[in-house]
């Protein structure tokens, strides 16, 4: 469920209080009725419209940036459809990079990663390639947040986030999925190859200073599992993922700062039935098999 | 590949194991097939390995290589060899990318090398020792395939693990025999038996004898003065049997004309016979 936030009213222009006491009361509503909904099915979508003399499209888009009402989307009708679609048009957008993209670090999220590497791991079975997953996680990450607070946590890992867009090329995907866990995908790239990438952008990110108030600076490390699937093997995305969080763990059991790469079973799957038999060789030299 | 009427046999020289003497046998077999008036062209399609031009003492400028990343015509590579009907297509040597060549890659080298291949009655491909994928796809190709091997025992695994895997992968099941350095009739015949019963055996398909080429030091002295065999010593014991080759093989030629003519020249699908 969606947090409230709710604003004092001095920080809202004189002219728009009565509108913002009129939608923080119509959110309240809505989200009431969602949360009496839950039981029930998901389905439905609409949108309310309300008439709003007075006020522009921009002024709103100020507003709605300042207090959090970006969901409120406002169309002009005394100007042209062109512009309307075009506002209509960015919000879409916005909407779509937020949903796919993590805010603080402008990476692509959990659920980004996922279907490009659906898409990716496809891609790989259909034209016998290979792809390799890297999952980074960012070594004693709590304590760097209990001991220089959030805001110097967060700069850490934008500090990540920088190193592992530069090292990248353009056509892998770097992201974070969730708190101080980063992976990367890796078109093309064996494991072996990964591994020596992943090692060198350890190396970037741990020569790194943090300067922080009050603090020395300091720098990270971080531990990286990699595994590697393609296109003549049979390893399903799940086991990939397992694979590589497999690979992370020991890399962080075998005292961090380090990359480790999945010990898998070699994917090489053959044509047997062109492989000439130890039988088909005796009879060749021998006449009986 | 064409509509017109066809009068070219194409010949693959194969044999799984490299040194048995393929390049050496397509070159001579070529050479009298000239010798006799079937104008004909010798292909090195031992891509990335070339050596045909080495057996012929010739250092041709451009090959084959130059048809992939230029405009050249495939008639300023073609060499001479001798006048009057004996071409030689030479193939770049230490290039492994060639090995490796794609189905795209060979059409678009085909394409271009089709208007130089109608004058001639024969078309001889010399490919590379080995099972990959270039060597398959070229085996598969021609009208008729014919397998060196040696009595040696290596020779005959690396001949039938070609066999069958052209069998199985790609459907070709008429194979032609040369049985090349055998002491005698009894050898050739010891040594051909074996690898047809493993065949008939285990593939399902019984491969034809064209015949045996005796063991001739000759050969090695050919190879050494860089000039065909059937040139330098026609009277030797090598030299005779792989002039009865040509004659088999020529006349296999005129009991395919209709068929021939009906065909396209080279194919990427099924065997021909």
């Amino acid at each position: 469920m969606q947090k409230i936030k709710t604003y004092g009213s001095r920080d809202i222009p004189e002219d728009l209080r009565p509108l913002s006491c009129e939608l923080d009361s119509l959110r309240d509503l809505l989200l009431q009725l969602a949360r009496e909904r839950t039981d029930g099915p998901k389905d439905g979508l609409i949108a309310v419209t309300r008439m709003l003399s007075g006020v522009t499209v921009e002024q709103w888009n100020d507003v709605a940036k300042l207090y959090g009402l970006q969901e409120w989307l406002a169309l002009s009708l005394d100007e042209s459809a062109c512009l309307n679609l075009n506002n209509l048009l960015n919000a879409l957008e916005d909407l779509a990079h937020q949903s796919e993209h993590d805010p603080l670090t402008g990476l692509e999220n959990r659920r980004a990663f996922n279907r490009k590497m659906q898409m990716e791991a496809e891609r790989v079975e259909r034209s016998n390639s290979t792809v390799s997953l890297v999952i980074i996680d960012i070594d004693n990450f709590k304590n760097v947040n209990d001991t220089y607070g959030h805001p110097c946590g967060d700069e850490v890992l934008c500090g990540l986030a920088d190193v592992l867009i530069e090292a990248k090329r353009v056509y892998d995907v770097a992201a974070r999925l969730g708190g101080e866990e980063f992976a990367l995908l890796l078109p093309g790239a064996s494991a072996l190859k990964t591994k020596s990438m992943v090692e060198r952008v350890l190396q970037q990110f741990s020569e790194q200073k943090f300067g922080c108030e009050n603090h020395e600076p300091f720098s990270c490390t971080f531990s990286a599992g990699v595994a590697c699937m393609n296109g003549r093997g049979s390893t399903s995305i799940t086991q990939l993922m397992e694979l590589a969080d497999k690979a992370l763990y020991e890399a962080k059991t075998s005292g961090k700062n380090c990359v480790h790469v999945a010990r898998q079973k070699p994917d090489f799957e053959y044509d047997r039935s062109t492989m000439v038999h130890s039988n088909e060789k005796q009879f060749l030299f021998s006449g009986t098999d | 590949m064409n509509m017109r009427t066809n009068r070219t046999l194409s010949v693959s020289v194969l044999s799984g194991k490299g040194g048995v003497g393929k390049s050496n046998i397509a070159l001579n077999l070529g050479y009298c097939m000239f010798r006799g008036g079937f104008p004909l062209l010798l292909m090195d399609c031992d891509l990335g390995l070339a050596n045909l031009d080495v057996l012929m003492g010739v250092t041709p400028e451009n090959n084959m290589q130059n048809l992939l990343d230029s405009d050249m015509d495939p008639r300023e590579i073609a060499v001479h060899i001798e006048p009057g009907g004996f071409d030689f297509l030479p193939a770049a040597s230490g290039v492994p990318e060639l090995v490796e060549m794609d189905s795209d890659l060979r059409a678009m080298l085909f394409r271009k090398l089709d208007p130089l291949f109608t004058g001639y009655d024969y078309l001889f491909m010399d490919i590379g020792a080995g099972i990959n994928p270039t060597v398959l796809a070229f085996g598969a190709m021609t009208h008729v395939r014919l397998i060196i091997v040696t009595p040696e025992p290596t020779s005959l695994t690396d001949s039938y693990a070609l066999m069958k895997v052209l069998a199985t992968q790609h459907g070709v099941r008429d194979f032609h025999v040369i049985v090349n350095q055998v002491e005698d009739k009894r050898e050739e015949e010891i040594t051909f038996r074996r690898l047809a019963a493993a065949c008939d055996k285990f593939l399902g398909f019984t491969p034809h004898l064209l015949g045996g080429i005796r063991h001739d030091r000759m050969v090695t002295e050919s190879v050494r003065k860089q000039k065909p065999l059937l040139k330098m010593a026609p009277g030797s014991p090598a030299a005779q049997d792989m002039f009865a080759l040509a004659v088999k093989l020529q006349r296999m030629r005129v009991s395919l004309r209709d068929k021939i003519a009906d065909g396209p020249f080279l194919t990427e699908t099924k065997s021909f016979f």
